[in-house]
């Protein structure tokens, strides 16, 4: 993992509010191999999306604090300027595929110009045409009617305008694609077409997906590795099939034992307590006010450390 | 590309389909404006009416002009010499007759809803009629040739004060927008109340100063008397007197205009299309063109659409403080006299004015926002 495509060491971004410095990104690390799905998992709060607008450099007006380092093929791409960014990064490197895809489509223009810029603004296709042309390409990848591209997004349904916006991800063809929480907002039967055409682009693509979510189930489907958010940090990093079996961070076999599944009777455990505020966070681990192998220790902020190829922010693992 | 098993229909079919669907979308284009047509011509009609009973004070005018006529009649009737030698039963009588005979020919006999319905008539095909009292400067008593000579002066003060204060507004709202929390910022939000003053308020101070302490412009009027010779130099003057009210309006507008503006494009520079557009990698001027303006584009011409309207109304006490001679002068002077034809005319006019305005701004609402034409569509598929 070592080599990886991207590289996130030490990320924070803290936001200013009315009642304090909120540390949604506090201190996250983590490393991606190139053509590898992460997953990041964890409750609403956790952080999760504010991680991805971090690594995306899309930052809201109060912001306090944003520093760290996040290599991209071994270019830290925190130290470009912003117009550096936009030019070589955005859409270059890494793209987005939002939450919700119906406030995410300019409501006035046609979605196939929509889908159709990243390729004009970074010089990928010379003409109108030749853009239209790589559009109806990537309609057919996930699934769109190329007849569709000349509609404005009013009239599309809720599914088709996620698939839109996957396929406004895949144009450009860029080594990351980020997709935060990209199913949450559908129905049951869409998220699960949609969840296939993921698994399809996953097989025949060569890129690198980060996907959040909060649906740990369904996600395991995708994941080559997991990541577990809580109160903003990375608590827990494996590869997949180690997280799903034998889980590392107490946080995280809680979180497991609460999915409920098909192959086996098992029962419901929730997790007592609510995670902590990122205003004034607790000091040392923040999941031992919930954590039942709660000992001295655990006043002290532990570290990240090496488990068997894991890396696990507990005490218990020292 | 690897999955082609996707369906990827004909390309024919569905351009076909798009021809077919441009058609009847624009047939419903078609019966829709026609039915906002109607709506709009029946709230004309209705408007004018309620006018002409206000300013008619429902018929009591009439009375006012017959007894006008009564006397003046009375008048002539008691001081001719050919009368002379008739008793005053005779003088009353032959009163009546004359006075019956002028009260015909304006038709004041006929009971006022019917007499009400003729002006609304003459009001709706803009048979405007003469003046009772109020004379325009050529000295026609048209009420047209009247509302005509003041309409350019009111124009060209209320335009260009509009337009610069609309122009300034979306370019520094869009820079403010942009720079949120800046001093200049903050600066512009603590100065918006100032716009609670009117126009002519800031007119008097700025008569004050720049009248009567410094000299530089005239007090008031729209050219020197007697007016310059040739054009150029009547250009010139124009502009000198034109500074004054044009700095009023502007200074009374301006703060509240920016931080409304500002506030405007606060809220739609935060939609998540723009984040997007950001990630995408588009620069900031293609994100503010396609991402902040072209989406708000119908709700920015609505608004410089209903501020120009406006206009027609002219600035009365404005107007009155600047000696301007433009409508808002001439609604005072015509409120004072009780000219009903002119006051009536104005509204008219405006009335007229508003419905076409929003009438083309339905039209125009169709062409730059696709979700009002295909509306109709919509709601059939």
């Amino acid at each position: 993992m070592e080599n990886g495509f991207l590289r996130v060491e030490d990320l924070r971004l803290h936001f200013r509010t009315m009642r304090g410095p909120v540390q949604a990104v506090d201190g996250v690390t983590f490393h991606l191999g190139r053509g590898r799905t992460l997953v990041v998992v964890g409750e609403s709060g956790s952080g999760k999306s504010s991680l991805a607008k971090a690594i995306l450099r899309l930052l809201p007006r109060n912001v306090l604090k944003y520093e760290g380092s996040v290599y991209m093929d071994d270019v830290d791409v925190m130290k470009l300027s912003d117009d550096q960014f936009r030019r070589r990064v955005r859409w270059v490197k890494a793209a987005l595929v939002p939450q919700a895809a119906q406030n995410s489509l300019n409501p006035v223009l046609r979605v196939q110009d929509q889908v159709a810029e990243p390729l004009l603004v970074h010089g990928k296709a010379k003409t109108k045409e030749k853009a239209y042309e790589r559009v109806a390409e990537v309609f057919g990848m996930v699934g769109l009617p190329t007849d569709f591209m000349s509609r404005y997004p009013f009239e599309l349904s809720g599914g088709m305008r996620q698939r839109t916006a996957i396929a406004m991800a895949l144009v450009t063809n860029p080594d990351l694609i980020v997709m935060d929480e990209p199913t949450s907002a559908l129905d049951v039967l869409t998220q699960a077409n949609l969840m296939n055409v993921l698994k399809r682009l996953k097989q025949s693509t060569e890129m690198t997906f980060i996907l959040i979510t909060h649906d740990i189930a369904t996600a395991s489907d995708l994941a080559d590795d997991v990541a577990v958010m809580y109160a903003g940090q990375i608590v827990e990093q494996s590869t997949a099939r180690r997280f799903y079996t034998a889980p590392l961070h107490p946080y995280s076999k809680m979180l497991l034992s609460s999915v409920p599944t098909l192959k086996e009777d098992k029962e419901l455990q929730h997790i007592p307590g609510t995670p902590p505020s990122l205003i004034n966070p607790p000091k040392g681990c923040r999941f031992a006010d919930r954590c039942p192998a709660r000992f001295d220790k655990c006043s002290q902020e532990p570290p990240l450390r090496q488990v068997n190829g894991s890396r696990v922010k507990c005490w218990l693992y020292e | 590309m690897a999955i082609s098993e996707a369906p990827r229909p004909g390309v024919e079919s569905p351009a076909m389909g798009r021809t077919r669907s441009d058609v009847s979308g624009f047939v419903r284009v078609l019966q829709y404006s026609a039915v906002k047509l109607v709506s709009i011509a029946v709230a004309v009609v209705i408007a004018v009416y309620l006018t002409i009973l206000v300013a008619n004070m429902g018929g009591y005018v009439d009375q006012m002009r017959i007894a006008t006529i009564k006397e003046n009649v009375g008048m002539w009737v008691y001081q001719a010499e050919e009368f002379r030698h008739l008793s005053g039963a005779e003088k009353r009588e032959l009163i009546d007759q004359f006075a019956q005979v002028q009260i015909q020919a304006l038709r004041l006999d006929q009971p006022f809803p019917i007499r009400s319905l003729r002006y609304l008539w003459n009001g709706l095909t803009l048979n405007l009629g003469y003046a009772e009292g109020i004379t325009s400067d050529s000295g026609s008593r048209q009420v047209q040739h009247i509302l005509l000579e003041r309409l350019g002066p009111t124009l060209l003060l209320q335009a260009s004060a509009s337009i610069l204060v609309f122009v300034t507004a979306l370019f520094m709202g869009l820079a403010l927008s942009r720079g949120y929390g800046s001093f200049l910022d903050r600066l512009v939000v603590a100065l918006a109340p100032t716009s609670s003053a009117p126009a002519w308020f800031y007119g008097v101070f700025l008569i004050l100063i720049f009248a009567a302490l410094l000299g530089w412009l005239p007090f008031g009027g729209m050219v020197d008397a007697p007016p310059p010779p040739n054009k150029f130099q009547y250009f010139l003057s124009v502009l000198k007197h034109l500074i004054l009210p044009v700095a009023a309006v502007f200074t009374s507008t301006i703060f509240a205009s920016i931080f409304s503006q500002r506030t405007f494009f606060l809220i739609y520079s935060s939609e998540d299309y723009v984040e997007m557009a950001k990630a995408k990698g588009l620069s900031d001027r293609a994100i503010e063109r396609r991402y902040i303006l072209r989406p708000t584009l119908p709700t920015i011409i609505t608004s410089i659409a209903l501020s120009f309207i406006t206009l027609w109304v002219g600035n009365v006490t404005l107007e009155q403080i600047f000696n301007w001679p433009g409508l808002g002068q001439l609604f005072w002077l015509a409120s004072r006299a009780v000219d009903t034809p002119v006051i009536v005319a104005n509204t008219i006019i405006y009335a007229y004015l508003l419905a076409i305005t929003v009438f083309l701004l339905d039209i125009v609402y169709a062409i730059v926002d696709p979700r009002v034409k295909v509306g109709a569509e919509a709601q059939s598929n």
